[in-house]
């Protein structure tokens, strides 16, 4: 009896890590049905991977970044706010509509048992942030948390002054094709499945 | 690294003072080891209040944590925090003055009370503005300016700031200064008494002596 119910709690455990290495996109904290997805021809779906940088303090463990959430930020497109859903490092949106002005306006880090949470507030277009100009498939990149000098505009110090930003760089070392074979699952049965079946094979290449 | 933590507990205390402050309404009159600072912060082009109401609700980053619409009639206007800090302290971990009162609203003269520090020098770094008072959505109108609070001195005047953004990311297009002393003054004799006197101070560069 009791081995049965060690492998129980192995197999619960198991199951939940798989889970929590998962989570569904939401907007306005609400999870979104693949079967409410906006159309291909209208809307973008917004991928990538976001991960920490490596260093000593996260040299064992995962670097995910969790948590992260956009906000629409164009008075002219409907009002959004965006949760990606996540497949490890590699994070998906539901689709937004074209016109749309992103900005992630918070996400946090869990290094052990630290958590640290980055308000990052509406101002300013980052190396993350995207206009949404055209429909379809839309990669952000391979975003990583790292520090870069950024030249500051009216930077007292004199000209040429820079300082270091922490902030997403898609800088990272995840590969597009392995990010869309990560999330095709999550289309399956949709209007985007053939778009990146079809990416998917031009990658390939 | 280290400030994204220290801006986050910062936001916190600023939040609870704000919060404090609103409840007890009023501002009262600064100790004679504290000063009011005087500025009107404005922007333009001006928030499209319609659009932003719909992430006033938004309460934290897990699924469900939304508010439903605020009650009709009531209005929520955005708040703002003043960063400000002792110059001497720029370095070290937790840089900012914590204010003893909260810093108006963006369009209105703002009355930002803090403890004067030892030196008399306060590095004004930039006004937050919390859209919907909502700690998630802000950005911030940079002043970058130090002042020496003159000795007997309880309240100065720094000026209006005018920004144009030039985006919907709230980019900084430019800055404008105006001098609405006159009005200021008013201002602070309606508020704390006929015996309170306001001052112009100079704005100096970081750097300047």
């Amino acid at each position: 009896m009791k081995s049965i119910r060690k492998v129980a709690v192995a197999c619960a455990t198991i199951a939940l890590a798989a889970i929590s290495c998962q989570t569904g996109p939401l907007v306005y904290n609400k999870p979104v049905s693949s079967r409410e997805y906006g159309d291909p021809s209208t809307s973008a779906l917004v991928y990538g991977s976001a991960c920490q940088a490596k260093n000593a303090l996260n040299a064992i463990g995962t670097r995910t970044i969790d948590r992260m959430e956009m906000v629409q930020l164009n008075p002219r497109q409907k009002p959004m706010i965006i949760a990606p859903g996540t497949v490890k490092y590699s994070f998906y949106t539901a689709p937004v509509p074209v016109g749309s002005s992103l900005k992630i306006f918070y996400f946090e880090t869990n290094v052990g048992r630290v958590t640290t949470m980055y308000y990052r507030g509406i101002q300013g277009k980052g190396p993350a942030d995207i206009r949404v100009e055209k429909p379809g498939l839309v990669y952000l990149g391979s975003l990583e948390f790292v520090g870069k000098d950024r030249a500051q505009k009216d930077a007292d110090d004199g000209p040429g002054a820079t300082k270091v930003v922490f902030d997403l760089y898609p800088v990272g070392a995840q590969k597009e094709i392995d990010v869309l074979r990560d999330i095709l699952p999550k289309f399956k049965r949709t209007a985007w499945e053939p778009l990146i079946v079809a990416r998917i094979k031009e990658l390939e290449k | 690294m280290k400030n994204a933590r220290i801006h986050v507990a910062f936001c916190c205390l600023v939040i609870l003072c704000l919060a404090r402050a609103a409840a007890e309404g009023k501002i009262t009159k600064p100790r004679s080891s504290e000063v009011v600072i005087v500025a009107r912060m404005q922007f333009t082009p001006a928030l499209d209040r319609d659009f932003f109401s719909h992430y006033a609700g938004f309460l934290a980053p897990y699924p469900g944590a939304f508010a439903e619409k605020t009650k009709k009639g009531e209005t929520t206007s955005d708040t703002m925090a003043l960063y400000a800090r002792d110059p001497k302290e720029a370095a070290s971990d937790i840089p900012y003055l914590t204010p003893t009162s909260p810093f108006g609203r963006p369009g209105d003269i703002s009355l930002g009370k803090m403890v004067i520090p030892k030196d008399r020098r306060i590095q004004i770094d930039y006004a937050r503005v919390y859209v919907f008072g909502n700690e998630y959505f802000y950005f911030d109108l940079p002043i970058g300016r130090t002042i020496v609070v003159p000795e007997g001195v309880n309240y100065v005047y720094l000026g209006t700031f005018t920004y144009t953004f030039e985006n919907e990311y709230f980019t900084i297009a430019g800055v404008g200064l105006t001098d609405e002393f006159d009005a200021a003054k008013t201002h602070v004799a309606e508020t704390f008494g006929e015996g309170a006197q306001l001052v112009r101070v100079n704005l100096r560069k970081p750097g300047d002596r």
